[in-house]
C-alpha cells in the first residue's frame, strides 16, 4: 500500500524539474550481449533489433535520450576497416544533431576500433565514446557479469553526455583516451589499459573527469576518414619466413608493416627482402619499441601500441601514398598515439 | 555491516544540509558503512577494498549494497545513480522534497516498470528519517538505535541519587543513560506492553 503510495506520488506530479537534455548516438557495432549466453533481444544483428534492445535497456533513458543507429551485426573479431569507416562516417554525418556518441563494441577487438577512431576523428568539440565489457569474469557468475555489462553501457553513456571531448574509451571504471589504450589480462581477465597519467577519469561512485581532459568547446572536428587496408602486416620473429615477404610484393599490396616488439635488429634475409619491397614502391614500417639503427630507409614507428601501428599505416596510407609524406605522417603525433615509456 | 552509499547535490541551503545530516545520523545509527559525497572523505571503504577495485577495474559503486539519493533538485549525478540502480538492481532510495516538482529523471522512467529494489518517495524534514530507516530494515536485519530526543525532567530523592552514583561509578554510563538501559530492559522484558506494540502494529 505504502509503495503504491509513494509511486502515486511521482506518477501524478504535474510539474517536472527541467535539466538541459543530452542527445547520445548510440552505435550498434557489437557489444549488444551481456554475458555469455544471451537473451534472445540481446543479439543485434540487424537494425530491427535495436528497438527491442534499447527496450530493455531502458535505464539509458534516465540519462539521456538515445538515437540508435545501426553500423553492423558482425561479430566483434569481424570487426575491421569497413565498421570503422562506417562509424566514423556516422559521426561525421550526426554530430550536429546530437551531443556525443557510444559505440557499442566486442571487448576483443575494442581497442582496434577506438584506435581507428582517434585517428579519423580528431579535434572533436564533443565525446565519442567506445565502450564494451567482457562476456565472462573470473569468480563472478552470469548474473553478476550482465549487472557489470550493463552499468557499463550507463557509465558509457553518462561520459558522453559529460564535459569532455574526443575519443575515449570506457572500460570498466576506466575513461582513458582511445589513442592509448592497451590489452592486458590481468587478475585473471581481459581489460583494456592505460598509463595512470594518461587516464581522463574514472568511475567510482560517478564519472569523475580529470582536469587533463580536453573539455567541450565550439571547435571544428578535423575529419581525416579515409582507411587503405592493403597494408601487409607481420610480426617478425627469427623463424618468420622470406617467401611471405615475396607474396607481399607480388600481391596486391601498399605497405608492410613489420612489427619488431621483442627485436632490435632484422636478420639479413628479412632486411634484403624488404629492400626489394622498396624497389617495387612498396614503404616499410617498422615498428618497434626500441630506434633501429642503421635502417633509414624504412619508416619508423616508435611507441605507439601493436594495435594502433597497424591502424595507423592504414590510416596514413589512406591520407597518402607518397613515401616522404607517408613517412612524415607516420612519424608525427597525430591524436596522442605516443605512449610515454613505450607501448607494452 | 552493510555499505551504502549517499549522494546529496552540493548545497549551501541549510535546510537541505539539515536533511543530509539527518540522512547520515540513522546510518549512523544503523552501523551502515556510509560513503557520501557530503563529507570531504568521501570513500569509506577498507583501503584492501579500494585497491582491489583498483586493480580489477571495478567502480567502488559496485561494492555498495544500497544507494540512497537526495533527488530535489536536478542534477545528473543523481539521474546516473538512478540508472546504475537500475541496470545493477541494486537497491536505491530516491528522495525528493515534497512541495518540490518531481525531479526530471522520474520523467524518463516508465513508472509501472519501476522494480521493487528502487524506492521513490517525497518527504518533509519530519519524515525523512523514517523514510531512511524503513529504507535500511527492507536491506536485512538492521536495526537502526534510536535516539533519545525527548526531554524529561526527573526529580530525585537523595537515596535514589546515591544509588545512581553508585551504580554509575567505574562505568561509562551516565545516569542518565544507566536509566535508558535499564526502562529499555523492562520494556523489552514488559509482555503486555509488548502485546499492546503488536496489537498497534496490526
Amino acid at each position: 500500500m505504502r509503495r503504491r503510495n509513494l509511486l502515486k506520488t511521482a506518477r501524478f506530479s504535474k510539474e517536472v524539474a527541467k535539466l538541459p537534455r543530452k542527445r547520445v548516438a548510440l552505435l550498434f557495432s557489437g557489444g549488444t550481449m551481456l554475458s555469455e549466453k544471451p537473451r534472445p533481444w540481446e543479439i543485434v544483428k540487424k537494425p530491427e533489433h535495436m528497438r527491442r534492445w534499447l527496450d530493455n535497456m531502458s535505464e539509458i533513458n534516465v540519462i539521456a535520450d538515445v538515437e540508435p543507429v545501426f553500423i553492423t551485426g558482425k561479430g566483434t573479431l569481424e570487426i575491421g576497416p569497413d565498421e570503422w569507416l562506417a562509424m566514423a562516417e556516422a559521426v561525421r554525418r550526426l554530430h550536429q544533431s546530437v551531443d556525443g556518441f557510444v559505440v557499442l563494441h566486442g571487448v576483443e577487438t575494442l581497442h582496434y576500433t577506438a584506435n581507428a577512431l582517434s585517428l579519423m576523428l580528431r579535434n572533436l568539440p564533443f565525446p565519442a565514446v567506445v565502450s564494451g565489457s567482457p562476456l565472462r569474469m573470473p569468480g563472478l557468475g552470469v548474473r553478476q557479469v550482465e549487472f557489470a555489462a550493463r552499468a557499463n553501457i550507463i557509465n558509457a553513456v553518462q561520459v558522453a553526455a559529460a564535459d569532455v571531448a574526443g575519443v575515449c574509451v570506457v572500460f570498466g571504471n576506466r575513461i582513458m583516451p582511445a589513442a592509448q589504450v592497451q590489452p592486458v589480462m590481468a587478475e585473471g581477465a581481459f581489460q583494456l589499459v592505460t598509463a595512470e597519467t594518461a587516464l581522463l577519469g574514472r568511475v567510482d561512485f560517478g564519472t569523475k573527469l580529470f582536469e587533463n581532459r580536453t573539455k567541450r568547446s565550439n571547435r571544428k572536428p578535423r575529419w581525416s576518414i579515409h582507411l587503405d587496408q592493403h597494408v601487409f602486416v607481420t610480426t617478425i620473429t627469427p623463424a618468420v619466413s622470406a617467401s611471405s615477404f615475396r607474396l607481399a610484393i607480388r600481391g596486391d599490396f601498399h605497405a608492410i608493416l613489420a612489427r619488431l616488439h621483442e627485436l632490435v635488429s632484422l636478420p639479413d634475409y628479412v632486411e634484403r627482402e624488404f629492400r626489394r619491397a622498396l624497389k617495387h614502391g612498396i614503404p616499410v614500417v617498422l615498428s618497434s619499441r626500441h630506434p633501429l639503427p642503421g635502417m633509414v630507409e624504412f619508416i619508423s614507428l616508435l611507441g605507439v601500441s601493436p594495435s594502433m601501428a597497424v591502424v595507423k599505416t592504414m590510416w596514413a596510407l589512406g591520407a597518402t601514398r607518397e613515401a616522404g609524406k607517408l613517412r612524415k605522417l607516420l612519424e608525427q603525433n597525430v591524436a596522442g598515439e605516443f605512449i610515454q615509456g613505450g607501448a607494452a | 555491516m552493510i555499505r551504502a552509499y549517499f549522494y546529496g547535490p552540493p548545497t549551501t541551503k541549510r535546510d537541505l544540509n539539515d536533511v543530509y545530516e539527518v540522512i547520515k545520523d540513522v546510518c549512523q545509527r544503523a552501523d551502515v558503512a556510509l560513503s557520501t559525497n557530503t563529507e570531504a572523505e568521501e570513500i569509506n571503504l577498507p583501503s584492501e577494498t579500494i585497491a582491489e577495485h583498483r586493480a580489477t577495474g571495478v567502480p567502488l559503486l559496485d561494492a555498495m549494497q544500497a544507494i540512497l539519493v537526495e533527488g530535489s533538485t536536478p542534477d545528473p549525478q543523481a539521474g546516473y545513480l538512478l540508472a546504475y540502480a537500475l541496470a545493477e538492481k541494486r537497491p536505491l532510495l530516491y528522495l525528493y522534497s515534497r512541495g518540490e516538482v518531481a525531479p526530471d529523471v522520474l520523467r524518463y522512467l516508465n513508472l509501472k516498470d519501476i522494480p521493487k529494489h528502487i524506492v521513490i518517495a517525497t518527504y518533509t524534514k519530519d519524515r525523512v528519517e523514517k523514510l531512511v530507516e524503513d529504507f535500511l530494515r527492507r536491506l536485512g536485519d538492521i536495526k537502526v538505535r534510536e535516539v533519545a530526543r525527548i526531554k524529561f525532567t526527573l526529580r530525585l530523592t537523595k537515596s535514589l541519587d546515591d544509588f545512581l552514583d553508585f551504580k554509575t561509578r567505574n562505568t561509562k554510563l551516565s545516569k542518565a543513560d544507566f536509566l535508558r538501559e535499564d526502562m529499555d530492559k523492562r520494556m523489552k522484558a514488559d509482555e503486555e506492553f509488548q502485546q499492546h506494540l503488536r496489537k498497534r502494529k496490526g
